[in-house]
């Protein structure tokens, strides 16, 4: 069975002041019907580049320079890419069969309608029903997100509520039309902790009931950990290893991935040492690097990093684009 | 909205020439049934007359009544402006939010054409489409309805270019909107306030050069009256008759003084950054308006 969705080579460009910027650069992919993918990486690494461009948001002065998006929706298997970006098709995608959930609630809803009204409008977009249907299927919808007295909530405005009420309105907003693919952006990052919990919980369930997967972006390990089944970690607009989420924090390979696990506070270890910080800092994105981009910050760094850039390499599962794990086949390979 | 009201009447300003502007509209659209005579009556035997119970503003060198003809022009001036914001309103604003949220090409273009018109005096931009649209009711209110376009354009162009970047249309695209969808739903409540107050502002300057135009003789053409025009008759008789001015003239004075104090007060109502009472930028903006024409 092919998968859901599946990126091939995907290379997103953005014209800046100083030169053409890589934000994602050679990306490839792919998340099976029924499982979430976790994308971790640092700001700027192109994580939310990728999301857009799977949505085809990508606005000037960036565009999609090559690659394949390759969605199993509805009714056939098709290149997002190679579809007009505004086009009929597209449209009918966005939100009817691939939903997004932003960053932040706070405004990514309209402050000026009710919830209930934006809910509706989710689902008018898509689907023509009578008013009274659309709003009984909101009000159901905000009821099984968990919001309490969904019938008075529906007339409120998005002020009038709680950061983790207004991300639980979005996810109902998003889910509404069940889509089978759900791209959340950092959901959970403007929120109190005990109502990330709440939320990915949710989120869990979401899945669990609509049968679909979630492409889950956020810079947060721990809560890649308890959400995904798989992991791709990225770095400067490249997946630099990725793994099934078991694999990746028992046996990271990348030198990078290694860093972020150190960088992160742990609690196992019983006492309280320094936490350890990648040293440097991410390279420009106009920047051209000879190599591995990530060779200037690496600790194990050879010759040859500064010279050819590595494949992603590795078996079937757990692969990572690093020079210490190829074997000789593979650098053969690379040489071609 | 009532919170609104409140902030408008605690100006007594406001509220007294608010009430005169809602009186001069009242007036408008009652005016077959108030005037006390027929506007197109002649009567050759009692021209030019002084002031009197009979006649309250005298009576035109063809004998007629010009209290009646001031209450019909109040009329014709109310349509004209308000056909005229319309105009602009209608035409400048799908424009100005259709290039603020496309950019590129067509909002450089247009946004180059705006300024070339900005650089021309309003009423020299009317008089050439006047002379070009015929001297008629028509050709006035195309003439005004294009002179402010571009201030129409600007203010839609420039709102939608700041509510692009919100979260909230990007999410809306997100859910499959398309272009027209996002410009009603998300754009245009934020637009209409400040069309609004422009509106607004904009009307004793209409009002103004409605009747600079009719006084030149490219407005409004006899025998149906208007306030300029009345005025540019009334001149010839200033030595014998100077009573005949006194009515269209209270009637301009009331009208354009009246709006732009509202409009002054709703700005300052609706816009929360400037809240502060400033008279005396209010008196500038009348005499600088005055001057205008």
């Amino acid at each position: 069975m092919s998968p859901l969705l599946e990126v091939r080579g995907l290379r997103v460009n953005f014209l800046t002041d100083r030169g053409i910027a890589r934000a994602v650069d050679g990306v490839s992919f792919s998340i099976e019907s029924g499982r979430t993918l976790g994308v971790v990486g640092e700001s700027g690494c192109g994580k939310s580049v990728t999301s857009r461009a799977i949505l085809r948001l990508v606005d000037p002065p960036g565009w999609i320079e090559s690659g394949e998006i390759l969605f199993a929706g509805r009714e056939r298997r098709e290149d997002l890419v190679k579809l007009p970006a505004n086009g009929r098709r597209m449209r009918a995608i966005r939100g009817g069969e691939i939903a997004m959930i932003f960053q932040e609630p706070m405004t990514a809803l309209n402050p000026v309608f009710t919830i209930g009204d934006q809910t509706v409008e989710a689902l008018r977009l898509h689907r023509s029903m009578p008013a009274a249907e659309a709003r009984e299927r909101a009000v159901a919808a905000f009821a099984s997100v968990g919001i309490p007295a969904p019938e008075q909530r529906f007339r409120e405005y998005p002020h009038q509520l709680s950061g983790g009420m207004r991300q639980r309105a979005m996810i109902a907003m998003a889910m509404i039309c069940n889509p089978q693919l759900l791209i959340a952006d950092e959901p959970t990052t403007a929120l109190d902790v005990t109502i990330q919990a709440q939320v990915l919980d949710l989120m869990n369930e979401m899945r669990q009931q609509f049968d679909g997967s979630i492409l889950f972006i956020t810079h947060d390990l721990g809560v890649i950990a308890g959400m995904a089944d798989d992991v791709i970690v990225m770095y400067r607009g490249k997946v630099v290893e990725s793994a099934p989420v078991r694999d990746l924090f028992r046996q990271p390979r990348h030198p990078y991935t290694r860093g972020l696990l150190r960088s992160a506070p742990s609690l196992v270890k019983g006492n309280r040492e320094k936490l350890e910080a990648i040293e440097g800092t991410v390279p420009q994105p106009t920047e051209h690097i000879r190599g591995c981009a990530f060779a200037p910050r690496c600790a194990h760094v050879m010759p040859r990093c500064r010279e050819t850039v590595p494949a992603l390499a590795g078996g079937e599962q757990h692969r990572a684009a690093c020079f210490l794990h190829h074997d000789e086949t593979e650098e053969m390979y690379d040489a071609v | 909205m009532r919170k609104f009201f409140r902030d408008f009447s605690r100006d007594p300003v406001a509220l007294v020439f608010g009430l005169i502007l809602l009186g001069i509209y009242i007036v408008a659209i009652t005016a077959q049934w108030i005037a006390p005579g027929d506007p197109f009556e002649t009567n050759l035997r009692n021209g030019m007359q002084p002031p009197s119970w009979e006649h309250w503003f005298g009576t035109d060198q063809f004998g007629r009544d010009v209290l009646s003809r001031v209450i019909l022009a109040t009329q014709v001036t109310a349509r004209l402006t308000t056909l005229a914001i319309l105009f602009a309103v209608v035409l400048g604003v799908p424009i100005g939010m259709m290039v603020g949220y496309h950019g590129g090409l067509a909002d450089a273009i247009v946004m180059r054409i705006t300024d070339i018109m900005l650089i021309f005096p309003m009423i020299m931009l009317a008089i050439v489409i006047v002379v070009i649209a015929g001297p008629s009711e028509r050709g006035v209110i195309i003439a005004l309805g294009l002179s402010q376009l571009p201030e129409m354009i600007r203010i839609s162009r420039g709102v939608t270019l700041s509510l692009k970047e919100e979260l909230y249309v990007e999410a809306a695209v997100a859910a499959g909107a398309r272009w027209p969808w996002i410009l009603r739903r998300h754009v245009w409540p934020n637009i209409s306030t400040p069309i609004i107050v422009q509106a607004t502002l904009t009307l004793p300057v209409f009002v103004l050069n409605a009747s600079a135009l009719s006084y030149l003789g490219l407005g409004v053409q006899p025998p149906t009256p208007e306030w300029g025009q009345m005025l540019n008759e009334a001149k010839d008789f200033l030595i014998n008759a100077p009573y005949l001015i006194i009515g269209p003239s209270v009637a301009l004075f009331l009208f354009v003084l009246s709006a732009n104090l509202v409009g002054d007060a709703l700005q300052e109502t609706l816009n929360p950054r400037t809240k502060s009472r400033r008279i005396t930028r209010r008196f500038y903006r009348v005499s600088r308006k005055s001057a205008l024409s």
